[in-house]
């Protein structure tokens, strides 16, 4: 696959008493072939949601409107059947928690097999070939024996692996990660950020996570989310160092950090705005020392890789 | 018929309306009806229901005469309904108090404490989920007797093991968490604790759980009643209402008429009750995300 | 013998507020024996943060939870303000839980859904003064106030409020009995970011107007550097490094402390490439590896590291390691500087 992924102008939905309110709001977004990227965002965001609806798994009261291409074909328009032939096949899922995601009364091996014989012609034995192929490009260990165990039988970071592995089976043009790592100790995650980072083979990935450092530790691209909007993005080094968005300098400044003198945090004072708040303008203006009449008045569009009235220059702290 | 939403934030999602409310309320005053019944009985009454006429046996229902017809003894069957009322809600209400009381006391008392002790009460609690119930009602009518006071006994000590398994369950739970473990940090009682935290959190499940019991010991009232291990002959009471129109029941069908609608009417009432509290507790719960 | 750059702190030291001494804590489970804590030696010194760093089976929760004796030890001794406290009854007990206080993880089940804040903050005060209800909410009212939130909130219920507000009122909560000592299990780690910031400096603001010791019990190590001045590093059951935060950071001694500290995903390409990336998991205390039980996954570990089991050695400078290479494994922290 060699086509970049593209989002155009999702928008996701929920029915509130007064009336259908978006989670994510008209996003658009290209994710090139082999990129990574992080989607970050803290609760409330979208970031979920919008991991949900490219793969069409979104929860079934949930309206989507927009266009999710990948390859030739519009997830969100795509009848079950079509959805069902992408998913897991040229799009796939990791997700935060793999006990729950995997299926504990199935081994390894055959939960895996039926993933590639679904979307591919093979006999049992190919199949088998490729299970092992994956299984040892993402470092598990003794594959052949491990193949036949069953969920419960491996460790968290095990099974993490095995769930990478289900997504990279079928040789997909994006992973999407969930917060892969949360649920891991630091040691495990850590082998974990490895392999996301250098084993997804031609596979796009797109990982969604509240943590700048895990995003940064792993992709090339970020992706700032607040309140269903994209406020800013740009490439790791970029947002790291020259933060345009106040929402992105008050996440950076928020963090603790290795630091001699132990600058006290600078924490963004106020909440996100709820599903069913009425915002007028920007949706952050509430919380941001650089608002003023302008941005209550309009919201800002998102232009030149930005959606603010008041870009902030110059480097961060 | 029920929509949640999935909850996207920790906020709370205010839900649409579920019909549960109408539910809640339409059984509430139902059940209400049918005491008001019971209280004011007499009021009711076309016929004295203690009232024989012989030469009046087994007369069909008509407008002009008896509404429900009279019985084998000539009695008025609908005012022997209506006195059913005070013994069969009586009862119910009795039986599910007592039953309510033991099973509270030692679902909780096997939910906290540990070990042997904990083993012995839940056995115990199993023991009684598992031991018949005829036993229980015929040792009751022979050592004390028939009437009102052995019958609410008897559905007590019938009812309360299934109640001290869902207060024990749920205890367990509520134990372990983290909020229990801090008052007991804060240097706080276990019998503060229980009546602080665990009793106001069962409240929901206790109410579902008593509404759902009292329905069931209507009918096993009427079904007491009907195996002769019940009211004394002759009271008024729907279960004995049954026995005696089953001899009769291909010559004076209107007999059974009566008490069967009053049990269908009072236990779909108490049921609904049941269904409606538990939705409202449900969709409180789906409110705020885990 | 404290680094004290930029902060502002009253640590007293060797004024030992709690400690722990040879403290062993350990559950069966279905004939195996847990030892989730094995022969800890652990203090806090008054107006002092120390933290406790470990991953899963570590044992610091456990550990966490025996010096408030929430969980009893199986051996050793727990010392308040110099007194014996590990045997004591509930009923003698009573001064010691009125000092030693817990703020738990997770907001949303620490606090009671169905009270309201005033009763929520009104429990312990119930607990140990006499007095009305109106005294009790007066002081729930200043404790509101004091973590941040409006005084008037008192009739609300816990379950109103967002994640970052509950772990206020948790705070204020923990601090109505006015408690010398804080044990701190992950309390920032349920919250968005930019609320972790706002919990943090009020931490540290109570700190500074109360002169409390914290024991904080966290796997983030950046917070770790930021709020404790000493750490103490667990794994299975045992401490493996002890020392000032300053110190451990910048010059990790055991091979553990620097893989913990190589695993901070990195906010720079440097700190990222020389990654130490351990093999395996942690493995379940139960079934402990012989010798030293770091050495199955240990980068430098040696042919004695599998026979024989290192003590807690000091250093000349304080630090506490227990491997018999201390030193020779380092991580490569970037550290920041602000202007």
């Amino acid at each position: 696959m060699t086509k970049a992924i593209e989002v155009k102008n999702l928008e996701v939905s929920f029915p509130t008493p007064s009336g259908y309110s978006a989670v994510v709001r008209g996003i658009s977004l290209t994710i090139s072939p082999g990129e990574r990227i992080a989607i970050v965002g803290e609760s409330g965001s979208g970031k979920t949601m919008l991991g949900l609806s490219m793969l069409g798994i979104q929860p079934a009261s949930a309206k989507v409107t927009g266009e999710v291409i990948i390859g030739d074909v519009d997830m969100v328009s795509a009848n079950d059947a079509t959805a069902r032939k992408l998913r897991g096949n040229y799009i796939s899922m990791v997700f935060q928690e793999p006990l729950t995601s995997l299926n504990p009364v199935r081994t390894i091996s055959s939960q895996l097999t039926e993933s590639v014989r679904r979307h591919n012609k093979m006999s049992k034995s190919e199949a088998e070939d490729r299970v092992l192929e994956i299984l040892t490009s993402v470092g598990i260990p003794a594959p052949k024996e491990r193949m036949k165990s069953y969920p419960h039988q491996l460790s968290g970071g095990l099974r993490q692996r095995v769930m990478i592995a289900l997504a990279l089976i079928n040789k997909p043009a994006l992973v999407v990660a969930d917060e892969p790592t949360t649920a891991l100790d630091a040691t495990i995650q850590a082998q974990i950020l490895d392999l996301l980072r250098s084993g997804m083979g031609d596979a796009a990935l797109m990982l969604i996570t509240h943590d700048l450092a895990v995003a940064a530790d792993v992709c090339n691209r970020i992706v700032v989310m607040y309140a269903g909007n994209i406020v800013e993005q740009g490439p790791v080094a970029e947002i790291l160092g020259n933060p345009r968005h106040p929402y992105t300098r008050g996440l950076l400044n928020a963090i603790p950090k290795f630091d001699k003198a132990r600058p006290p945090l600078m924490p963004i004072p106020g909440s996100p705005p709820t599903i069913t708040e009425v915002v007028s303008g920007c949706r952050f203006a509430s919380r941001c020392t650089y608002a003023d009449s302008q941005c209550t008045a309009s919201e800002p569009k998102f232009i030149d890789n930005l959606a603010c009235f008041h870009p902030v220059v110059g480097a961060s702290k | 018929m029920k929509k949640t939403l999935m909850p996207f934030t920790r906020r709370d999602i205010s839900i649409k309306k579920s019909t549960s409310p109408v539910i809640l309320k339409f059984s509430a005053a139902i059940l209400t009806a049918l005491f008001l019944i019971a209280i004011f009985q007499s009021f009711l009454y076309t016929v004295d229901p203690a009232f024989l006429d012989l030469d009046a046996r087994l007369l069909a229902p008509s407008i002009g005469g008896p509404w429900l017809g009279t019985d084998a003894l000539g009695q008025d069957v609908f005012s022997r309904v209506i006195a059913g009322f005070r013994w069969s809600l009586g009862i119910g209400t009795i039986g599910t108090t007592i039953g309510v009381l033991i099973g509270l006391s030692l679902g909780i008392g096997a939910a906290w404490s540990r070990n042997r002790m904990r083993v012995i009460l839940s056995r115990i609690i199993d023991i009684g989920i598992s031991f018949p119930y005829l036993i229980i009602a015929v040792t009751i009518v022979t050592v004390v007797g028939r009437g009102f006071w052995p019958l609410a006994l008897t559905l007590g000590l019938v009812c309360w093991p299934t109640i001290a398994r869902v207060v024990y369950a749920e205890t367990l739970t509520l134990r372990e968490r983290e909020f229990v473990t801090a008052a007991r940090l804060f240097g706080i009682g276990s019998f503060t604790s229980i009546v602080t935290h665990i009793l106001p959190a069962l409240r929901p499940t206790i109410q579902v759980v008593t509404a759902f019991t009292f329905a069931e010991l209507l009918i096993a009232e009427s079904g007491l009643s009907f195996l002769g291990l019940g009211a004394p002959l002759g009271t008024p009471t729907w279960g004995n209402m049954l026995n005696d129109s089953r001899t009769y029941m291909a010559q004076a069908p209107w007999m059974m008429l009566g008490p069967v609608v009053a049990i269908i009417v009072t236990i779909f009432a108490a049921n609904l009750l049941g269904e409606g509290l538990n939705a409202r507790e449900k969709s409180k719960s789906g409110r705020v995300s885990q | 013998m404290f680094s004290s750059s930029g902060w502002s702190l009253k640590v007293s030291p060797e004024n030992k507020i709690l400690s722990a001494v040879d403290l062993s804590v350990s559950f069966k489970v279905s004939n195996a024996l847990l030892r989730a804590v094995d022969t800890v030696n652990f203090y806090v010194n008054s107006g002092e943060t120390v933290a406790i760093v470990g991953e899963s089976g570590s044992g610091k929760t456990t550990l966490a939870l025996s010096l408030i004796r929430s969980t009893q030890p199986t051996s050793g001794q727990i010392f308040f303000e110099g007194q014996d406290v590990t045997k004591l009854s509930e009923k003698n007990l009573k001064p010691f839980r009125k000092n030693v206080q817990m703020v738990f993880q997770d907001p949303y089940s620490s606090l009671d859904p169905r009270m309201n804040v005033g009763q929520v903050i009104g429990e312990p005060l119930k607990a140990h003064f006499k007095g009305t209800s109106a005294d009790r909410n007066e002081r729930a009212a200043e404790l509101l106030v004091s973590v941040g939130l409006n005084g008037d909130l008192l009739d609300r219920r816990a379950s109103q409020f967002s994640g970052g507000q509950r772990q206020r009122i948790a705070i204020a909560r923990a601090l109505a009995l006015d408690p010398k000592v804080v044990i701190a299990d992950e309390p920032v780690s349920a919250l968005d970011v930019s609320t972790q910031a706002q919990i943090v400096n009020l931490l540290q603001k109570i700190q500074e107007e109360r002169n409390i010791s914290y024991v904080l019990v966290s796997h983030d190590l950046r917070l770790v550097y930021h709020l404790a001045t000493r750490v103490v590093v667990m794994y299975l059951g045992k401490v493996v490094e002890e020392g000032n935060c300053d110190d451990v950071v910048a010059d990790p001694q055991h091979p553990y402390t620097a893989a913990l500290l190589s695993a901070v995903p990195a906010l720079d390409e440097a700190s990222r490439r020389d990654r130490i990336v351990l093999n395996g998991s942690p493995p379940s205390p139960i079934a402990r590896p012989t010798g030293c039980s770091f050495h199955p996954r240990c980068p430098i570990a040696r042919p004695e590291c599998a026979t024989q089991t290192p003590e807690l050695q000091s250093l000349p400078d304080g630090r506490k390691v227990a491997c018999f290479y201390p030193g020779e494994l380092q991580a490569h922290v970037s550290f920041t500087s602000s202007k």
